[in-house]
């Protein structure tokens, strides 16, 4: 958890494999995406961004393509300062990743509302 | 931990994917009735070639009322591409037929959005959307009193004439509007 700490002292963890992980940080309203080595912090508009570009992504398409093609896939988004570049075993991964805290997020929107909405 | 989903915005991925291709549809819509106005001018239907240019207006009134809505929920508002427009029609009716399946279709796409609403509680956008139900109450009325000039007044002889006579006349004013 090296990084963890230092980064900030008060970040949730939102979702985590074996390959990498998400934090929220409530007081800077953002998020830390750790993947292959590298922290990337993130607003919420453009971890939503790069979720809906990783998912747009056909695995099986990107399998079965032509060997003459690289084997590689580099995610860029505009208007944001990180790039990834990934095999398609890293894209599966991220694309996990991603999906995995999205449900959490979705997850606690849900809790959230229902407790603001019947016990406050 | 804060919900950053809730803060960043009021509308569900869902339900702004939803509003999104409606305001595809309306954009379409809207070139659709451009289209129909042009054939129409083309034609010397005058009075249906303005009746078109007005209702394309609205469709693209109300793809702005979509787009802003999108925008002022924290969502994000996308641009549509229009393509495959009709540029040709076979006969002044087939105009008319097509105009109703239009106003059909997008009552049919207010009424899933509207259902998906209900399913997530997001009675904000429900509320929103009421304007568009009763809208699509007069888009349909119109559309359907128009073809059914067709039947009343009848194609042979001057007919066309007189239809295009009456079609700009079409006003939904029923006490239950």
């Amino acid at each position: 958890m090296e990084v963890q700490q230092a980064i900030s002292e008060n970040l949730i963890e939102v979702f985590k494999t074996h390959k990498g992980a998400v934090y929220q940080s409530d007081d800077e309203q953002c998020l830390y995406l750790i993947f292959g080595g590298k922290t990337a912090r993130y607003s919420f508009s453009c971890f939503s961004r790069l979720k809906k570009q990783i998912v747009s992504y056909n695995i099986e398409q990107l399998l079965t393509r032509s060997a003459l093609l690289p084997d590689i896939e580099i995610v860029t988004l505009a208007a944001c300062e990180h790039c990834y570049v990934l095999s398609i075993t890293d894209l599966i991964a991220l694309k996990d990743i991603l999906e995995g805290a999205f449900a959490m997020f979705q997850l606690n929107h849900m809790i959230k509302d229902c407790l603001q909405r019947y016990i406050a | 931990m804060k919900d950053l989903m809730r803060i960043k915005g009021l509308l569900s991925t869902e339900i702004e994917s939803l509003l999104n291709q409606q305001v595809k549809k309306e954009a379409h819509s809207s070139s659709i009735y451009l289209s129909m106005a042009s054939w129409c001018d083309r034609n010397g239907f005058d009075n249906s070639a303005t009746y078109f240019f007005k209702q394309s207006d609205e469709e693209r009134h109300h793809q702005l009322k979509l787009y802003k809505y999108l925008l002022d929920m924290g969502g994000t508002a996308i641009s549509p591409e229009i393509a495959n427009i009709k540029i040709e029609y076979n006969s002044f009716r087939e105009i008319f037929e097509d105009a109703l399946d239009q106003e059909i279709a997008i009552t049919q796409s207010f009424k899933n959005i509207a259902a998906r609403c209900h399913k997530e509680q997001d009675y904000v956008t429900m509320e929103f959307l009421n304007w568009f139900l009763k809208e699509q109450r007069e888009e349909e009325y119109k559309a359907r009193r128009a073809l059914e000039l067709f039947e009343v007044i009848g194609e042979s002889g001057t007919g066309h004439w007189e239809i295009d006579k009456h079609v700009g006349k079409i006003n939904y004013d029923s006490e239950a509007s």
